[in-house]
């Protein structure tokens, strides 16, 4: 890293410090853990950098619907910083990975719209999109109609995959293909994103965006082979194939009937050797989703030592932070239904959790 | 049929008669129409004098009833359909349906003719919105030089023609790996290809799976369509030309239908209307054991003429009429306003207080009298009141379609601006100016007590003419004791008087009464209130004459003489507002000009600019509240004096009373 990355990433850096330094400790994530409820976690959350967006909640509505957009605008907000601070160079491929809120947003408006759910079921549903220039779902969803949606979006970076989509829609009246085809537009554009980066910053974003490509396609080839009973070449078609550890040949494994254990062992030699070795073929594809995202956590943390001027420590700051964001929503979810310890647990991402 | 005449016929309801009409059921169409022709009588509803549980013909009328209903509403669709606008009542009186089935069946050969039309215009219409999208997606295709029949129902070849995502196509030719396949890209449309996938037979399922897993949406044309996609294009177009053609022949035959049949629709559609009307009305009648009868008010000039129409039918019509000095207690007659349409302004702002009672006088021509003038001494200034005189026949004409439901309140602002342009001369001022004309009088703002004294004068007469007007509704009541020793009434009356003789004489010595004389006077009028309640009783022939005992009745009396006293004085300081707001709009303009100056002082164009806007918003927002400041002293200080309202309003029966 030369004086170009110290200059280009210097104000980003401190910034995503100052970051890093605010998020829980490992200490305060147990106190969570062990609270009996909804409003002690609330309590010790508002002691921390949670507590602004956390105000913004009155004493009638702190629910955890509630609760759980206002912690979301708190990584919205970070993603805002991460934007204005980095390089215009970079800014493209930040500015793309926070739009995949807006291809759940739309999933989602997809989705009431099939249901007849009103606005204000839909709209607590949605990622909360801060000064993000966003979709108008509320005109969306008063259309009533996916085809009307899709002709609204058309001149959007959604109008080419929906389009493609639509004559299935039309024929299924299922949002399958459309979903499907979001996801993979979605992440073909974003791989593209990172040519355009510098070299170094380049290699760490493949790195970084890489391995999340490989466990899309390894979890969506499973479920298509196991739950949807796809033909080889179907899944094919429906995943990208271009995760540096993930090509073609291991999506072809996994549609010819492999277990995942066994792919990710022969893949992923790092992934606990402990949960591989123990003969874990009963286990679900959500379990090793979860396994999935731990190691990618550990990959993210790995990534905040080292030479600190380069894009790899803001994107890592953005994952984590999503992470130890979603394990606080969980924490609250099974808190206000009353769920034992030994009901969650292992769905939680931070390492606090893992040992 | 109206013999009052002067100014009596506009202070006095028209007087009413009361009429109860018995008669055979099988005369309820003569009957209904005979009372609904005339024009003149108010049915009151006797259904609750039923005498009998409901009968067959009962039963019968409510049907009856419903099927015009019914009817009604099914020849405004056809007309609907047709574009027909039923158009205002034809003059000569539609004819009541006997039989609404014949009816039906003639709406029904028009409905046949019409949906058959209209169905096969549906189905063209979609042929051509089917076709259009139809050629929407031949669009990328019409260049291929490909034969559809020979890549369609091969033994054993199976093909696609489609359309792709260009960036799936690597990805496709590699889920095809394992099986002999032949992907032809055929030609670029934007971020797609069209392609053509040609697989083995056997293999069908699977080459449709994968291609739909690869977003290729494959062009799926009908067994019917063959050659070239240039050709199946000029095919469909040719239809499609061909449909368009037949809609404008059946736009021709609906236009044809609509010229025969709207003369047919609109005579049976006023028929239906009539005959619904007349069957409604019969619903009001009432059910005696074996006849019917219909109770009601109809003008007593008209009376004579109305039994004599009635007995023409049949002598079994038994006509009953009450006169109106007969009636009993409870019956209260309606009351026929019956003013021309430049009074109906005024008319409108006394119903809006409340409608006359049949035994008070209508206030409707002491308002025209005294609302302008009120209006134009607090707002004298004869550039103001002439614009809002023209503002006034504006609205009137009703030329400007958006005003056209403030109509009937163009001659009111007509005469307040007429009168604000009198007093405006009287005061000197035009637009604010108060150097252009000199004044027949003087500037309300040169002597304020001058023009307050005077609006005090003026109050004390409008009050003794609202108190004179009470006077003259008790005895029309006959409400003898309340018109001669109420504080509404003579003492009252000669108890304000007094008050004002004795007012004027301590503090002007322009006018000397004698004040011995005066406190006498006052001093009965004071006895005589407060003998109201025990005259009152006395001359009803009631006992005890002191109700609830002496003490009671002596405080009850005070406090009502009290409140006369306190009534005579706030009212009559009252009608200084309207002096106040004289010297205030003279105020007001005073300010427009100083403005003016200080923004244009040699006269420029900002002086007149200044001077229009003012000018608008003295007009706009000052004249808003004198014009309400005018309706309170109407409404709570005159009113209030002699006008208790309540009345029912004469709405004789007409045809068509209500339009679905």
């Amino acid at each position: 890293m030369g004086v170009s990355g110290v200059s280009a990433y210097g104000v980003l850096n401190v910034r995503v410090r100052a970051g890093l330094g605010e998020m829980l400790a490992p200490e305060t994530f147990a106190r969570m853990d062990g609270s009996p409820d909804v409003a002690s976690i609330l309590a010790i959350l508002r002691d921390t950098v949670y507590g602004r967006v956390l105000s913004k909640a009155d004493e009638g509505d702190a629910n955890p619907r509630r609760i759980t957009y206002l912690l979301r605008t708190h990584l919205t907000e970070k993603f805002e910083v991460v934007v204005e601070n980095a390089p215009k160079v970079a800014r493209p491929l930040i500015e793309q990975l926070f739009r995949l809120y807006e291809v759940d947003n739309l999933k989602a408006t997809f989705r009431s719209i099939q249901a007849k759910d009103s606005w204000d079921k839909l709209r607590h549903l949605l990622f909360p999109m801060g000064g993000f220039i966003t979709l108008p779902y509320e005109h969306m969803l008063a259309t009533g109609s996916v085809p009307d949606v899709i002709g609204l979006l058309e001149n959007t970076p959604y109008g080419q995959p929906l389009k493609a989509a639509l004559p299935r829609f039309l024929q299924e009246n299922d949002l399958f293909a459309i979903e499907v085809n979001l996801d993979l537009d979605y992440w073909a554009k974003t791989w593209k994103l990172i040519d355009d980066l510098p070299g170094g910053d380049r290699r760490l974003a493949h790195d970084l965006i890489g391995e999340i490509i490989e466990r899309n396609d390894l979890l969506w080839a499973t479920r298509f082979f196991l739950y949807y009973k796809l033909s080889a070449a179907e899944i094919l078609n429906y995943t990208l194939g271009i995760g540096p550890k993930v090509p073609d040949e291991v999506i072809g494994r996994i549609s010819q009937g492999e277990p995942l254990k066994s792919v990710l062992a022969s893949i992923y030699p790092e992934l606990r050797p402990k949960t591989v070795a123990e003969g874990a073929e009963n286990l679900d594809v959500s379990h090793w989703e979860i396994e999935l995202h731990r190691m990618y956590f550990r990959h993210c943390r790995s990534k905040l030592v080292g030479p600190p001027f380069n894009l790899g420590v803001s994107l890592a700051y953005l994952f984590l932070l999503e992470y130890e964001i979603e394990d606080i929503i969980l924490l609250l979810e099974a808190k206000a239904m009353g769920l034992p310890r030994e009901r969650y647990s292992s769905y939680l991402i931070n390492k606090v959790f893992q040992s | 049929m109206r013999k009052k005449q002067g100014i009596k016929m506009f202070l006095e309801p028209e007087k009413m008669s009361r009429v109860e009409i018995e008669f055979p059921q099988q005369y309820i169409n003569e009957v209904t129409q005979t009372l609904v022709r005339s024009g003149h009588f108010q049915i009151e509803d006797s259904s609750a004098l039923n005498m009998r549980k409901t009968s067959e013909f009962d039963d019968e009328m409510q049907e009856r009833y419903n099927q015009y209903g019914r009817l009604e509403t099914d020849i405004l669709a056809v007309m609907k359909q047709l574009d027909i606008k039923p158009g205002k009542m034809p003059e000569i009186e539609p004819e009541v349906i006997e039989n609404p089935e014949e009816i039906l069946q003639e709406l029904e050969a028009v409905r046949v003719e019409l949906g058959k039309m209209d169905q096969r215009t549906e189905e063209i219409r979609k042929t051509l919105e089917n076709g259009k999208r139809f050629l929407n997606i031949m669009e990328p295709f019409k260049d291929l030089d490909i034969e559809f029949g020979a890549i369609r129902n091969r033994r054993y070849i199976y093909s696609i023609l489609g359309i792709i995502p260009t960036e799936k196509i690597e990805r496709f030719k590699q889920s095809f790996a394992r099986i002999p396949f032949v992907l032809l890209e055929l030609s670029q449309e934007g971020p797609n290809t069209i392609v053509l996938l040609i697989g083995n037979k056997i293999q069908q399922d699977f080459l449709i799976r994968t291609a739909r897993s690869a977003y290729l949406n494959s062009l799926d044309l009908p067994d019917e369509y063959h050659g070239t996609p240039a050709q199946i294009v000029a095919q469909t177009q040719a239809e499609m030309d061909k449909g368009t053609q037949e809609l404008e022949t059946l736009r021709k035959d609906i236009e044809a239908l609509r010229k025969k049949q709207a003369d047919l629709l609109v005579d049976r559609y006023w028929r239906v209307r009539m005959s619904r009307t007349v069957s409604e009305i019969t619903n009001r009648f009432g059910r005696l054991t074996h006849d019917l009868l219909v109770v009601g008010w109809v003008p007593q000039d008209y009376s004579a003429r109305f039994q004599k129409t009635l007995a023409d039918i049949s002598p079994d019509i038994i006509v009953d009429v009450t006169e109106e000095n007969e009636l009993e207690e409870g019956q209260k007659p309606p009351v026929a306003l019956h003013h021309t349409k430049p009074v109906e302004g005024f008319q409108k702002l006394v119903t809006t207080y409340s409608t006359p009672n049949y035994q008070e006088i209508d206030p409707t021509i002491l308002l025209l009298l005294t609302f302008p003038i009120l209006f134009g001494a607090m707002f004298g200034d004869v550039g103001q009141g002439l614009f809002l005189a023209l503002v006034g026949a504006l609205l009137f004409s009703g030329k400007v379609s958006k005003l056209r439901g403030l109509s009937k309140l163009g001659p009111v602002v007509v005469l307040c601006g007429v009168s604000a342009a009198i007093f405006g001369f009287i005061y000197g001022s035009v637009f604010g100016f108060e150097e252009l004309i000199k004044p027949l009088w003087r500037h309300p703002i040169e002597d304020i007590m001058g023009i307050l004294i005077l609006t005090f004068a003026g109050g004390a007469l409008l009050l003794s003419i609202a108190n004179i007007l009470a006077l003259v509704n008790d005895a029309r009541r006959k409400d003898w004791a309340h018109m001669i020793f109420s504080g509404k009434g003579v003492a009252g009356l000669v108890l304000y008087w007094s008050l004002l003789g004795l007012l004027i004489t301590s503090l002007t010595k322009v006018i000397s009464l004698p004040k011995g004389l005066l406190i006498a006077l006052a001093l009965i009028a004071v006895v005589m209130i407060m003998s109201t309640g025990f005259m009152e009783r006395l001359l009803e022939r009631k006992r005890p004459l002191f109700e609830g005992g002496f003490l009671v009745y002596f405080i009850q009396s005070f406090f009502e003489l009290f409140e006369a006293l306190i009534g005579f004085l706030s009212n009559s300081l009252s009608y200084v507002r309207v002096g106040a707001f004289a010297v205030a709009h003279a105020g007001l303009s005073q300010v427009i000009m100083i403005l003016a100056e200080m923004v244009g002082p040699n006269k420029g164009a900002g002086f007149w600019i200044v001077i229009v806007l003012g000018n608008l918003f003295i007009i706009g927002f000052e004249g808003m509240i004198v014009s309400i400041q005018t309706l309170r002293l109407e409404y709570y200080e005159f009113f209030s004096k002699f006008f208790s309202g309540g009345g029912t309003r004469y709405k004789p029966l007409g045809f068509l009373s209500s339009s679905k």
